[in-house]
């Protein structure tokens, strides 16, 4: 097997652990981008207000069962 | 989306106690028992395949198995579909955890009389209990956002859950009847719905890392 010279092994070394650490922080900026957007997308919607009533006064009239296709 | 979030807690706490114990008995089975032997190699071939059967086949098993001849949708269906996503995640971890563990501990624990079964239980579980604790937290991560399964077992109710044997409640059904309507506070709720699970599935994998790092140390 031929040898490959000390700098084309150094400039392999320095291309393949850049494209890995461009890579990992690709996915990790993918899921910081993920959790952003449903984080500020969601909260808005969060309330502590676990009361039933009004999720009984929607079944009751009928809301929850009506799929997109069938919405007025 | 309380009733969703109750009904999703039901379910996944049932799913848990159906596919958890038969998983790490498996686990069990495959690590200390079984080993090399063939049935061994057979069960370990049959987890691979089933952990990557796609989770709607396993909706549309149990929605022939369970909820035809029972003639309705159902949190149990729901809960068994779970479970038998679970049942191989959880057996494939056990066993690696249990390999994990050093053979000289099983053989001390077997020189001074105990039985294997005795052995197994309070020496090699207690010794990769951490690790036994990560599986599941993974496994119950892994299926608490899983759509598909309980679009065909246990539907979704605006109601609160009362029955097992009723359709019931779930956060990722709802999330998928209230993305797709037209009404912006619908999509609103579905977002508030999806930062749930998301939140939920995050603790959980923090809590498996935090256990292996107890178990590391």
């Amino acid at each position: 097997m031929r040898l490959r010279p000390p700098r084309g092994r150094r400039l392999t070394n320095f291309v393949v652990s850049g494209l890995a650490a461009a890579s990992a922080l690709l996915g990790l900026m993918a899921l910081a981008w993920i959790l952003s957007g449903v984080l500020v997308r969601g909260v808005g919607a969060l309330n502590w207000s676990f009361s039933p009533s009004h999720l009984r006064l929607r079944a009751w009239q009928g809301e929850d069962w009506l799929m997109p296709w069938q919405a007025p | 989306m309380a009733n969703a979030l109750a009904g999703t807690l039901i379910i996944t706490l049932l799913a848990t106690i159906l596919g958890v114990p038969i998983g790490l008995l498996a686990g069990v089975f495959l690590g200390e028992f079984g080993r090399q032997s063939r049935l061994a190699e057979t069960v370990r071939f049959a987890a691979n395949v089933l952990m990557g059967v796609p989770s709607i086949i396993i909706g549309v098993f149990v929605y022939t198995l369970v909820v035809i001849p029972m003639g309705r949708f159902s949190g149990f269906a729901g809960a068994l579909a779970l479970a038998i996503i679970m049942l191989p995640i959880v057996a494939r971890i056990t066993e690696y955890m249990l390999s994990l563990i050093p053979d000289p501990l099983r053989e001390a624990g077997l020189a001074l009389g105990a039985p294997r079964w005795r052995v197994t239980l309070a020496i090699v579980f207690r010794a990769a209990r951490s690790g036994l604790i990560t599986g599941v937290c993974l496994a119950v991560a892994r299926v608490n956002g899983e759509t598909a399964p309980l679009l065909f077992t246990a539907l979704n109710s605006p109601y609160w859950p009362g029955s097992l044997l009723e359709p019931m409640p779930n956060l990722t059904v709802t999330i998928f009847n209230y993305t797709m309507s037209p009404y912006p506070d619908w999509q609103q709720t579905a977002w508030g719905a999806s930062l749930v699970i998301t939140l939920a599935v995050l603790t959980l994998t923090v809590l498996a890392r935090l256990s292996l790092r107890e178990r590391q140390k």
